[in-house]
């Protein structure tokens, strides 16, 4: 068995990240996931490392990268002659999955009331930008917007801020796919038991608020959740400090054994037995003066030398590492986290679908060129080959554009 | 109506936030769920204060849509009671070290003979295997290692780490999805088997655009890449874009195009009071935009200051643009977008009365679960689930004087 999904079809409408990552995933679960693209490609396929000028990549990596496993097909789904086809192919589809805003499949007949006629058993998602109901669910949603919306920005940047977004990364589209896939294989759980197909939706806000879920709770009780630097509401210590080489140790008790083996491995016995620090909530109690304790504590030896003691008595802990080190990291290599692999572009570096599963192993490999497959999926559907539409790129949809507007 | 996973049987052994939040997805989505924690708890019920009623906040943010039952695994007796409740269950989800649940006996190859269908998931910090798996680590400390701490914060100060548990969250979603497609495997002819996250793949495996280009490039383009990157509106970090009458709001459309032309632009330009612009030739069209983002990120600050974000909101609705506002989770949660979504939701708690929590990011047209069941308080269904589990009245009380349940 090659991924636990082999056997399910996917029809992939996803663009920019959110679609083509939760693609990518069904793909690496082992599903045939069959891309569909227009003529003029995904948007995401020239952004992302727009300084580099090498004419040979046409493709930004973020596209290479979360597009890993499927099979790539050119659609114009404007036209007649294509959606002939496209129905064939739902057909045999056990999913149809996309990224549009809520109402943007009924413009083109390829949203659910027009599919599940031809096909009953399909499930079908959409994930919108902010939702299919309500005042905003004809906005449309990048992944820092769905952040800012959700509030998690107001806990999250040093103390005393108002907090701020990440910088330079897209996990709201991460999370935003994975509440995508996670839709799909409730979907497909449910007609294993029942035989039926359904529509499920969701959206980019829904997905970045439900980042909230731990912090939330607060508000309940009065309390507004604020940024805590690396710091923890309810867990102390829980923090990075500053070390002899100017680096950073970050230590976390989750229970008493873990507080009692910190001291241990600080030679501090005595902040045991301190009354002041006697239990998580004292010590919550008395933060302050716990973190001046062990500021100098920490200030005497190196983030190095402290990550070898306090492992050693197996107190959670680690030191700032960057992405960089992880290229050459034994663990991370070794673990199949990134691959090296080959592609179109170049030879890359690649994050892989972190699960692990002992019988039927991730289906990883490299993604597709637009349009890698119309005709082999063309023969499979029994259309002959001259009926492909070809991807024409990028410049095309600039043009269609500038005319039409 | 019942939920996509009606039916679906879950064990949880995990405990922190991980695991819980996996569960607590399922739970949501239908499971039955039943959460097995050690006579003294998860130690999530020790972090506060606050403690309302004696429970924690954190605790009740992740474990509803559960029951609640205690069970010492550390004797015979209650292992025996494990491998009863076993036999009938679909899912086991456990977050010990790696090796601990082996040497309990309570491991894999263990509950595979008594329930060869059995899906077991794991959660650990640095995985199963690999030589890392017996570091000992946490939310904070996952975060660092995974080199996070560079989207947040000062750059050269402190360590900033995304609060509310994020890291944890994300592992929570992949292994829920490894669940759901180990059970479609299963019901497709499949086996049980194994499924394992870790915190650390969790944050590495995320195809985040701007790393995945770091890890291609030569350190020539990626100094480039970097200058471009610091050029971007909306960057990120501590910066919190613009600020109106009420909260700050930030857009990256005049920057990066968001807003669908020029034409729209300049309309925006005249609704928000400042018609000059659309007669200045360094604002009228995205080049000219970019080009002069100094001064255009100057008299957006000026005109905004005489708006609410949400009056901002809608201009930029009209003119097919996206923007967010900077909300609090208060914000968020009053906000119409997000209850016309049900991202908000009530349960009843045994003591505590009302509880607001946020809600599974996902509309099921057929299949939407009713969440009902409250966090449990320690052992609150013990009887009955050991009950149900056919276990006498007498056995139970065995359990109970024991202090093994």
């Amino acid at each position: 068995m090659a991924g636990p999904l082999e056997g399910i079809r996917v029809v992939d409408m996803g663009h920019a990240g959110v679609g083509p990552y939760a693609g990518s995933i069904m793909g690496q679960l082992g599903a045939d996931v069959i891309k569909i693209e227009p003529p003029w490609g995904d948007i995401i396929q020239q952004s992302g490392g727009r300084g580099i000028e090498d004419e040979k990549r046409d493709m930004s990596t973020f596209y290479i990268g979360c597009n890993l496993s499927k099979r790539g097909v050119i659609f114009n789904l404007k036209e007649e002659k294509d959606r002939e086809i496209y129905y064939k192919l739902i057909e045999t589809a056990d999913v149809y999955m996309d990224n549009w805003r809520a109402d943007a499949a009924s413009h083109t007949g390829i949203d659910y009331a027009s599919l599940s006629k031809i096909n009953p058993r399909i499930v079908y998602v959409n994930s919108s930008g902010f939702g299919a109901r309500g005042p905003w669910s004809k906005m449309g949603s990048y992944d820092g917007y769905g952040e800012m919306f959700s509030g998690i920005t107001s806990f999250t940047g040093d103390i005393g801020t108002r907090g701020e977004k990440a910088r330079g990364g897209v996990r709201i589209d991460t999370q935003t796919s994975l509440c995508l896939v996670e839709m799909i294989m409730s979907g497909l759980y449910y007609r294993q038991i029942t035989g039926k197909g359904q529509f499920i939706q969701g959206s980019q806000m829904e997905s970045a608020v439900q980042l909230a879920t731990v912090r939330f709770a607060e508000l309940n009780f009065g309390l507004t959740p604020k940024p805590m630097g690396s710091g923890h509401p309810f867990m102390v210590p829980s923090r990075a400090y500053r070390t002899k080489d100017d680096a950073w140790i970050a230590v976390t008790a989750h229970n008493e054994r873990d507080w009692r083996n910190l001291c241990l491995a600080l030679g501090r016995s005595d902040l045991i037995f301190d009354v002041r620090f006697h239990n998580n909530a004292a010590r919550v109690e008395h933060r302050d003066a716990l973190d001046a304790a062990l500021d100098g504590v920490f200030a005497t030896r190196t983030a190095e030398e402290w990550f070898e003691g306090l492992q050693a008595r197996k107190v959670p802990s680690g030191t700032k590492v960057t992405h960089m080190q992880h290229i050459t990291d034994p663990h991370i290599m070794g673990q199949d986290m990134l691959r090296p692999m080959s592609t179109y572009w170049r030879d890359m570096i690649l994050p892989t679908l972190p699960i692990r599963f002992s019988e039927t192993p991730r289906e990883t490999r490299a993604g597709p060129r637009p349009g890698e497959h119309t005709k082999e999926i063309l023969a499979e559907l029994g259309f002959p080959p001259e009926r492909a539409s070809e991807w024409v790129g990028p410049n095309q949809r600039v043009a269609t554009a500038q005319a039409g507007r | 109506m019942a939920g996509p996973l009606e039916g679906l049987h879950v064990i949880e052994l995990a405990e922190g936030w991980a695991g819980p939040f996996c569960a607590m997805e399922l739970g949501d989505m239908g499971a039955d769920v039943v959460k097995v924690e050690p006579p003294s708890g998860d130690f999530t019920r020790q972090l506060g204060p606050p403690f309302p009623q004696g429970e924690s906040i954190p605790f009740l943010a992740i474990n509803r849509s559960k029951r609640g039952i205690t069970l010492d695994l550390e004797t015979e007796q209650g292992k025996d009671v494990l491998r009863r409740l076993i036999q009938d269950a679909d899912v086991l989800i456990e977050s010990y070290p790696p090796g601990e649940a082996d040497r309990m006996g309570i491991g894999y190859e263990a509950m595979k003979k008594l329930n060869p269908r059995l899906i077991y998931a794991t959660v650990t910090p640095y995985g199963q295997e690999g030589p890392y798996r017996d570091r000992v680590g946490s939310e904070l400390t996952t975060q660092m290692v995974a080199g996070w701490t560079a989207y947040f914060g000062e750059q050269g100060g402190p360590p900033v780490i995304m609060g509310g548990e994020q890291a944890n969250l994300f592992t929570g979603k992949y292994l829920t999805i490894g669940i759901l497609a180990a059970l479609d495997g299963r019901a497709r002819g499949g086996k049980g088997q194994r499924v394992d996250m870790s915190l650390l793949s969790a944050l590495v495996g995320q195809p985040m655009a701007y790393v995945s280009d770091d890890f291609q490039f030569t350190p020539e383009e990626r100094e480039r890449t970097a200058a471009m990157r610091a050029g971007l509106s909306g960057a990120g970090g501590p910066n919190r874009g613009l600020a109106t009458k009420d909260m700050s709001i930030d857009f990256m459309f005049y920057v990066s195009g968001y807003i669908p032309n020029d034409e729209a632009w300049l309309g925006f330009f005249r609704d928000i009071g400042a018609p000059h612009l659309a007669e200045d030739e360094r604002f009228q069209t995205q080049p000219n935009r970019t080009a002069n983002k100094k001064e255009m990120d100057a008299e957006m600050e000026k005109a905004m200051a005489k708006f609410t974000v949400y009056e901002v909101m809608d201009l930029c609705l009209k003119y097919g643009g996206m923007a967010s506002p900077f909300h609090t989770l208060e914000a968020m949660a009053n906000h119409p977008q997000a209850q016309a979504n049900e991202m908000i939701i009530t349960v009843n708690h045994p003591t505590l009365g009302e509880l607001k929590m946020i809600g599974l990011p996902s509309w099921y047209h057929t299949s939407t679960a009713k969440v009902v069941l409250a966090p449990p308080t320690l052992g609150q269904h013990t009887i009955e689930v050991l009950g149900q589990a056919g276990l006498s009245q007498a056995e139970i009380e065995n359990l109970l004087t024991a202090g093994v349940a």
